[in-house]
């Protein structure tokens, strides 16, 4: 079976389909996000709340945020400076992030990759727990603006954690999907606005990504039209603002310098994340600073909503500079939206909505899911069921009508000889890897394709005696193609002129979008000779996969036996006060009997009294004694005796051996 | 006006591969807008009715396993995106009025057929 993750910056929802609809499944606490936080301690590792909850005692080695790490250049500087600014150890080998923690009292060396493989694991069994069944193909949600690397070292993390045939889906066309599941009617209707064709804007927010997307919704059929992500904005943005301010507050009024303690300032962020939370309901929100020293008493602190929006004005601009794109990048205007959707927990910021309200200029209704948090996850779920039903299989009644149409988000294409472009008929390719100054990227695939899609262009040979060109696939916005991304070169050699002995020569390139996402480019001459090549990115090896798959696989089997053996004492521990208690009840029902007998019971006898209080002694003996030990009391004629020999074969009943 | 008409039949080299891979995969007959049961004259809106309705028949996801159904998805992508752009429209529909032409250029033979050993034997012969 599938399920449906939402891998967030800051939090994790993880979401099934049962009885008709999908459904969160809770954590052991029974919260219905994880917080994306791996601890890792001598005895074993931590999760979610438990982790996060941990994170004072145990700074170097809690890892968090890896999300923004994933799939990332350590070259570039933004991400050098948000990795040296986490408090856990980390460093970096062949252009990756690793991170360095203390775990089983050896030092371990992880990339987030490898974290990410942890997290995931952890919410399969999760979700395992919740099915009672085992579940191998996730849904994960990811920004649309998501490069190929990072959507290939979420897929690699799968692999570690032994999840096959993962599908990764947009965030945004996740809400939308869900947002279609339950607002479309099951039959259309010319008269109800929402069988007919809706144009909506969907924004997501979270801690530390934000992405939008324009989706037509008609009945089922969720159609992305474009979208697009701005992977350094989010929530968390406020929380750094604050939390900066409060150390700059604690410097000037009390002399508390906390820049060179990253567990006053892990404590600060925190603290920020509360009071940014309570802005959103309330309009003034009071932190707390007691914990950050021992030895002063430091008066709580009161920030407004007007403080918050005065500390990170550059942020709405952002989010609008977002949604503007969208427009630029497609043929829609401000006025074809019909609905905004807001999803993602930073979107209750009321400042959020005031802007884009604004942006709207009041006309566009701005509506938000039920779950605003949940409909990424939900929507996940709901996709894999329409991705991975069993064939044969009926799909469940609800979403027979529902088709998801996704988008490619970058244009695909090959470099090309700049001379060649602005003549009539095919551009040239170039015979070798070339200047990359003589070359420009010609689009083979458009931005905001729908896929699976395929598309072929002819290509003309440059130097017909080389007889050899060289296919260099990009991917981006760029005309330069070294701006753009690499995704990968090949050859073909000995082709022929066309006719034999002309200087025309001819290659027809096949760009191969699957349902997956995957592509194949092939190139083929005119006498049908083929080389193909499948885009692959990954920065990990097979055999480093396989190694770090082994190393998961190991960490979760000691999770296991650790998860056992405090199973097994508690089950013990709970035993052996059981029997405690039934001892000590036995005794004091003895004494009471015995009391009886000497005082009241000596005197006068009744047949009932002595009746009711043998059957509550024989009671007490039946509970604190295994059934084969169980000294039983038939009649008062009768003489019970215990004879261990014999009862030892029939220990499951309770023996009333009589004799005269 | 023969040289314009040589460098057009270049760029339409696409529409004449779709029109024959679309009879040869749809049935003999099947044009762009008999396929999408649409008249000639529909409107763009119509157009993208048309093909959302086509989608949820022929998207994978509708069809897991069906042969060949990645290839007709495909092709519905990009005639639909012919159909939806007004320059590249008006060229199907020039060819639709009057048919797909019996000669395509000769830059168009060169790149797609190439006669076998056999052929040219028998040419020869």
């Amino acid at each position: 079976m599938s399920f449906g993750i939402d891998l967030g910056t800051q939090s994790c929802r993880v979401a099934v389909w049962q009885n008709g609809q999908p459904v969160i499944v809770l954590d052991e606490e029974g919260n219905r996000a994880l917080p994306s936080y791996v601890a890792f301690s001598g005895d074993g590792r931590r999760f979610g709340s438990i982790a996060k909850a941990q994170q004072g005692a145990n700074i170097e080695n809690t890892v968090f945020g890896i999300k923004g790490f994933l799939g990332r250049d350590i070259r570039d500087t933004v991400i050098r400076t948000r990795l040296s600014r986490m408090p856990y150890r980390t460093s970096r080998t062949a252009g990756a992030a690793v991170l360095k923690v203390e775990f089983l009292g050896n030092q371990e060396t992880f990339v987030p990759e490898e974290i990410v493989a942890m997290q995931l694991s952890k919410l399969r069994r999760l979700v395992d727990v919740h099915t009672g069944t085992q579940n191998e193909c996730p849904v994960i949600a990811v920004p649309p603006g998501f490069s190929r690397h990072q959507r290939q070292a979420l897929i690699d993390a799968c692999d570690i954690a032994g999840l096959r045939t993962p599908y990764l889906i947009d965030d945004t066309s996740a809400a939308a999907l869900y947002y279609a599941f339950y607002s479309s009617p099951a039959l259309p209707n010319p008269n109800d606005p929402a069988s007919v064709e809706r144009l909506i804007l969907v924004l997501n927010m979270g801690a530390g990504i934000t992405s939008a997307s324009i989706v037509a919704i008609e009945q089922g059929l969720v159609e992305t039209k474009v979208a697009s992500s701005n992977l350094a904005l989010g929530g968390d943005h406020f929380d750094e603002a604050i939390s900066k301010s409060l150390a700059a507050h604690l410097k000037s009024k009390h002399g508390i310098d906390v820049s060179d303690n990253p567990r006053s300032q892990a404590r600060l962020l925190i603290l920020a994340e509360r009071a940014r939370k309570e802005l959103s309901s309330a309009m003034k929100a009071s932190i707390d600073l007691e914990a950050i020293s021992q030895d002063i008493r430091i008066p709580p602190v009161t920030i407004t909503r007007d403080y918050l929006d005065g500390q990170c004005p550059g942020i709405y601009d952002d989010l609008l500079k977002l949604i503007k794109s969208l427009f630029q990048r497609s043929a829609f205007t401000r006025a074809d939206i019909q609905e905004v959707l807001l999803v993602g927990g930073t979107t209750r910021m009321p400042g959020i909505l005031s802007n884009v309200q604004a942006y709207f200029s009041g006309d566009t209704p701005i509506c938000s899911v039920r779950n605003v948090d949940e409909a990424v996850a939900l929507g996940a779920a709901i996709y894999g069921v329409l991705k991975g039903h069993p064939e044969g299989q009926a799909m469940p009644e609800k979403l027979e009508d529902m088709l998801l149409m996704d988008i490619v988000h970058d244009a695909l294409g090959v470099a090309v000889l700049a001379e060649s472009v602005d003549l009539k008929g095919p551009s040239t390719l170039p015979a070798d890897g070339g200047s990359f100054h003589e070359s420009v990227f010609e689009v083979v695939i458009p931005r905001n394709t729908t896929f699976p899609c395929r598309r072929r262009v002819d290509f003309s040979v440059r130097n017909v005696g080389d007889r050899t060109v060289n296919v260099q696939v990009y991917e981006g916005d760029s005309k330069q193609p070294m701006a753009n991304a690499f995704l990968g070169s090949f050859e073909l050699h000995n082709i022929p002129t066309v006719p034999a002995g002309s200087d025309r020569a001819e290659v027809v390139v096949d760009f191969d979008i699957n349902s997956d996402h995957s592509v194949v480019v092939s190139a083929k001459d005119s006498k049908n000779r083929r080389r193909s090549m499948a885009i692959r990115v990954g920065r990990l090896s097979k055999i480093e996969k396989e190694t770090m798959q082994q190393k998961a696989e190991r960490f979760d089997e000691y999770d296991r036996m650790q998860e056992y053996r405090l199973r097994r004492r508690n089950d013990f521990e709970e035993y052996c006060y059981g029997a405690r208690e039934s001892i000590e009840r036995l005794q004091t029902g003895v004494h009471e009997c015995l009391e009886w007998l000497q005082g009241e019971g000596s005197t006068s006898v009744l047949d009932e009294d002595l009746e009711r209080r043998e059957e509550g002694v024989v009671e007490l003996l039946r509970k604190a004694l295994p059934p084969g030990y169980f000294i039983g009391r038939d009649a008062a004629d009768c003489a019970p005796q215990a004879d261990p020999e014999s009862h030892s074969q029939t220990d499951d009943t309770p023996l009333y051996d009589c004799y005269d | 006006a023969l040289l314009a008409t040589v460098v057009l039949a270049c760029q339409d080299h696409e529409i004449f591969d779709l029109v024959s891979e679309l009879e040869a995969a749809e049935g003999k007959g099947t044009t762009f807008y008999s396929w999408l049961t649409v008249p000639h004259t529909a409107s763009t809106a119509d157009i993208a009715k048309a093909y959302r309705k086509k989608s949820m028949l022929l998207h994978p996801d509708k069809n897991p396993g069906v042969k060949g159904i990645h290839e007709r998805f495909s092709r519905l992508g990009v005639i639909s995106g012919i159909l939806r752009n007004k320059e590249k429209r008006e060229r199907y529909d020039f060819f639709y009025k009057n048919g797909v032409p019996k000669w395509r250029g000769t830059g168009y033979y060169y790149s797609r057929f190439r006669p076998g050993l056999g052929f040219v034997f028998s040419f020869l012969v």
